[in-house]
């Protein structure tokens, strides 16, 4: 699928140039007049990037920024400024650039940005994709088995979790062959790394009894 | 009463009768009134007369030379008689009295007489100390010397004089001499005789006794013609002029035996034996070359007599030639002048002698020569325009007329340092105007200058929103350009997008033409100051077209509201926008601190009072503490970090050039509010 890029910039003429050639470069193109334009039309879950002008009246490129990340995570976003002073840019940085360009910015160095950002978004996707691929898997468990689960890549023993639950020994051991099984697992290391990216290491216990 | 009859009296006297007047009253006053009462009239009488006398002698001491009244004159002879009668009155048997009696050879009505006579009198006046009778007789020899009524004259004199025992008798001429030298032993047997006032011919002739001493007169024609010569270095002949009396005959002889046929190379010629009339008409054809002394003409050819003054002035007055004298009676009448002393000198010459005979200093000289010096007539010197400068030191030049200078030299110098002190105030004034003119156009070179810094300044701090703005459009059109060249390659172009896209790159380029322009004519640098008529909405407008960039980066909205469509001020435009530039940038560094969304910039113009523009900028800022109000437009006032302080300083200058003023004040929702006003160039229609 083409991908869209989105240009967000108060100055109509620029936004009207810079769209016909992200077009001519075969791209698709959608443009905003304002931060409050895009919010307010969020691009669909098509590949892509944003390109934000730093400098408009009304939002500021950075609170337009924190607003777009979580609003669109996926999308990366270049900044185009009209001077690149290194407060502006680390400003721009920190608020998450994808990338930064200071405008007048010629086609060659706009298109390789764009074209980062889109490997960018395409990585992006992915990540996200596998989430949501171990989401699904962890979903699969039942409540009992999650809760062996999440106690075994906190690293407690056999032991300790039938002691916890209440359980013998035996009967954890038939959990965590069914929990690898349904996790698509082979050992340990990889089931702590699933709890890992699904954020289960940094919430609390979730307690001896099943949920 | 008694005093104006008295003076009148004295007046309308004969002369003789005149000089006796005092005596007479004196004589009346002492022997007949002896009642105090009478006493007392006769000393106030006398007293009167004295202040009468003295106020005349004043005016006969200041007049007598030059003035011809021979009143006056006659005056100071009554003096003379008046002390004496003041000495008879109060003691007239004294024998330390000295009577003298003056006996002048001419009528008492010839100058020479009656100068003599003031010489005289001054010349005893010296006598202080001692007591002196002086009576004075005029034989007027010239007119009357047969013997018969000299011998008349003397008996009368010897009857006049028989109680009175003369001391010293002066004689006053040569005829003078001679009579008393025939007459003494009636008159005055025992008086010492001094004589004066002749020549030392005469002298030899008359042979005084050694006893007798007196001046002989050196009436010196060959002096006078050598200071005519000196005066007249170009002259070629010299004419003597004289009369036909035995008299003038010695006087014409004296000349020709001291001049001869040459004198000094010069030929001289002698004009005698004519009548009056003839000697005119001779004179009159002489040139300025000649040198013409007029000896004496007491008589002409056809035997009419004259006052040989009279003559001589009559000759001096039609001759072609500057004419000289050896009298100084003369002078005055018309001739230059000549080597003679005055005749006021003889009586004072003659006054020494007597002098000496009083104090009885008997080894006195018998005869001493008067005292000559060259007299000359200023006038007659300007009139003939001879040499001053070749005049001896002591020459004695009469009837000087002063010069304007002389005689006004204090107002005239008054005037002058007036006139003197008034030119330089004014010179100092213009130069003080053309310092204060070359003052003022450096000034407002000055003014331009830091205008123009002050311009460049708020270029530069406008700097990154100009590139900002003129990055919109070139990004517009290198982005455009790049697209076209992309859809270029492309084997079926789509011309109409590239029409498209090249229409926008001309209007881009046009908008950040625009912007350059807009800069260039901020920073234009200007030597004079660009006087229009503009419409201050106008600049309002250009000026929020610079500043917008600004606004909007330091996230500020502006708002204008207009009071009336048309607002017609006169002064340098750029200079204006220059100020609201400045006034706004301040404003939006006010804001500064200030949330975004309250950050709101307001421009207003109005009219005020009909005659005046009023620009206000006003924003929701920090404000400013009301006792600095006033101080913020001082020069280098600043509360920025790397302000210079001099912004709205230049604010002001600026706006009091063009006439107007520019204040500021805190407004009461907050914020401070920058105004400023400007005349209205004219009246709204």
């Amino acid at each position: 699928m083409t991908p869209v890029i989105h240009i967000v910039d108060d100055d109509a003429s620029f936004r009207t140039a810079l769209g016909r050639l992200v077009e001519a470069s075969g791209f698709r193109v959608a443009s905003y007049g304002s931060g409050e334009e895009i919010l307010s039309r969020l691009p669909t879950a098509e590949p892509g990037c944003i390109l934000l002008d730093l400098q408009m009246p009304g939002l500021s490129g950075a609170d337009l920024q924190d607003r777009l990340s979580q609003a669109a995570p996926l999308l990366p976003t270049v900044f185009l400024t009209g001077h690149g002073d290194i407060a502006t840019t680390v400003r721009a940085i920190k608020a998450g650039a994808e990338d930064f360009l200071e405008k007048p910015v010629s086609a060659k160095d706009l298109l390789e940005a764009i074209n980062r950002a889109l490997l960018q978004n395409e990585k992006r996707c992915a990540e996200h994709h596998r989430i949501d691929k171990l989401h699904a898997l962890a979903a699969g468990l039942t409540p009992r088995e999650f809760q062996v689960f999440d106690l075994v890549v906190r690293g407690k023993r056999n032991k300790q979790v039938a002691f916890e639950l209440g359980t013998s020994e035996r009967t954890v051991k038939a959990h965590r062959h069914a929990i690898m099984e349904k996790l698509e697992v082979n050992s340990l290391a990889e089931m702590v790394s699933i709890a890992e990216r699904l954020g289960l290491l940094n919430a609390p216990k979730r307690g001896g009894s099943a949920p | 009463m008694v005093r104006t009859m008295l003076a009148l009296s004295c007046l309308a006297l004969p002369s003789h009768a005149r000089s006796l007047l005092p005596l007479v009253i004196a004589f009346f006053a002492s022997r007949t009134c002896n009642p105090p009462g009478i006493f007392r009239l006769t000393v106030r009488a006398i007293r009167c007369l004295g202040r009468l006398a003295s106020a005349v002698s004043k005016t006969a001491l200041i007049r007598s030379y030059n003035g011809r009244s021979t009143r006056n004159v006659l005056s100071a002879a009554t003096i003379l008689a008046f002390k004496a009668s003041l000495t008879i009155a109060t003691a007239s048997a004294d024998p330390a009295v000295h009577r003298i009696l003056i006996l002048h050879q001419d009528s008492s009505t010839m100058t020479s007489a009656i100068e003599i006579a003031d010489g005289l009198a001054k010349g005893l006046g010296k006598l202080a100390t001692t007591k002196l009778e002086i009576y004075t007789e005029f034989l007027d020899s010239g007119r009357f010397s047969t013997p018969d009524h000299l011998r008349r004259l003397a008996d009368g004199l010897h009857a006049k004089f028989e109680s009175i025992p003369l001391h010293v008798v002066v004689a006053v001429g040569p005829e003078a001499l001679r009579f008393i030298l025939d007459h003494r032993s009636p008159i005055a047997p025992t008086a010492a005789i001094i004589f004066g006032d002749l020549s030392e011919r005469s002298l030899k002739r008359l042979s005084p006794r050694p006893d007798m001493k007196g001046v002989v007169s050196g009436y010196d024609i060959a002096k006078t013609t050598d200071l005519a010569i000196g005066l007249q270095p170009d002259a070629r002949r010299i004419v003597v002029v004289s009369g036909s009396a035995e008299f003038d005959r010695s006087w014409q002889d004296n000349a020709r035996h001291i001049l001869g046929d040459r004198y000094h190379d010069l030929p001289v010629e002698y004009l005698s034996g004519l009548t009056l009339e003839s000697m005119m008409a001779e004179t009159e054809k002489l040139t300025a070359q000649t040198i013409l002394p007029i000896l004496t003409i007491f008589e002409d050819a056809s035997g009419t007599k004259y006052r040989p003054r009279d003559a001589a002035a009559k000759i001096a007055a039609v001759s072609g030639a500057p004419s000289y004298g050896l009298l100084s009676s003369y002078v005055g009448l018309g001739i230059v002048g000549g080597n003679m002393g005055t005749y006021r000198s003889i009586g004072e010459d003659i006054a020494a002698k007597v002098i000496e005979r009083i104090s009885g200093d008997e080894s006195a000289p018998q005869i001493v020569y008067a005292t000559n010096f060259p007299v000359l007539d200023w006038r007659q010197l300007e009139r003939w325009g001879l040499d001053k400068a070749s005049l001896p030191d002591d020459a004695n030049i009469l009837h000087y007329t002063p010069t304007l200078w002389e005689t006004y030299r204090w107002q005239i110098t008054l005037v002058g340092l007036a006139l003197l002190a008034q030119s330089l105030a004014i010179l100092g004034l213009f130069y003080e105007r053309r310092r204060r003119h070359a003052a003022e156009i450096q000034s407002r070179h000055r003014l331009l200058e830091v205008v123009h810094l002050n311009q460049s300044a708020t270029a530069g701090a406008l700097s990154a929103s100009i590139a900002h703005e003129l990055n919109q459009p070139l990004g517009a059109i290198r982005s455009n350009a790049e697209a076209a060249e992309i859809l270029l390659q492309s084997d079926q172009p789509d011309l109409k997008l590239i029409q498209q896209i090249i229409a926008d790159i001309k209007d881009d380029d046009q908008r950040a033409g625009d912007i350059i322009q807009r800069l260039r004519k901020m920073l234009k640098k200007r030597g004079e100051i660009d006087w229009q008529d503009f419409d201050l909405n106008e600049v309002l407008d250009s000026s929020i077209n610079i500043l917008h960039a600004e606004a909007e980066r330091q996230k500020v909205s502006v708002r204008s509201v207009r009071g009336a469509r048309h607002l017609p001020v006169r002064a340098d435009r750029v200079h204006i926008q220059q100020v609201i530039i400045n006034l706004a940038m301040n404003a939006m560094d006010a804001m500064d601190e200030k949330a975004s969304p309250e950050r709101r910039l307001e421009f207003q113009t109005a009219i005020t009072n009909n005659s005046t523009v009023e620009l206000s900028i006003s924003d929701t800022g920090v404000g400013i503490p009301n006792e600095r109000l006033a101080a913020v437009f001082d020069p280098f006032y600043t509360t920025k970090p790397a302000g210079t302080g001099l912004g709205l300083s230049i604010a002001r200058t600026i706006i009091e050039t063009y006439g107007g003023r520019i204040w500021a004040a805190n407004r009461p929702e907050g914020g401070t509010v920058f105004r400023f006003d400007l005349p209205l160039a004219q009246s709204i229609q």
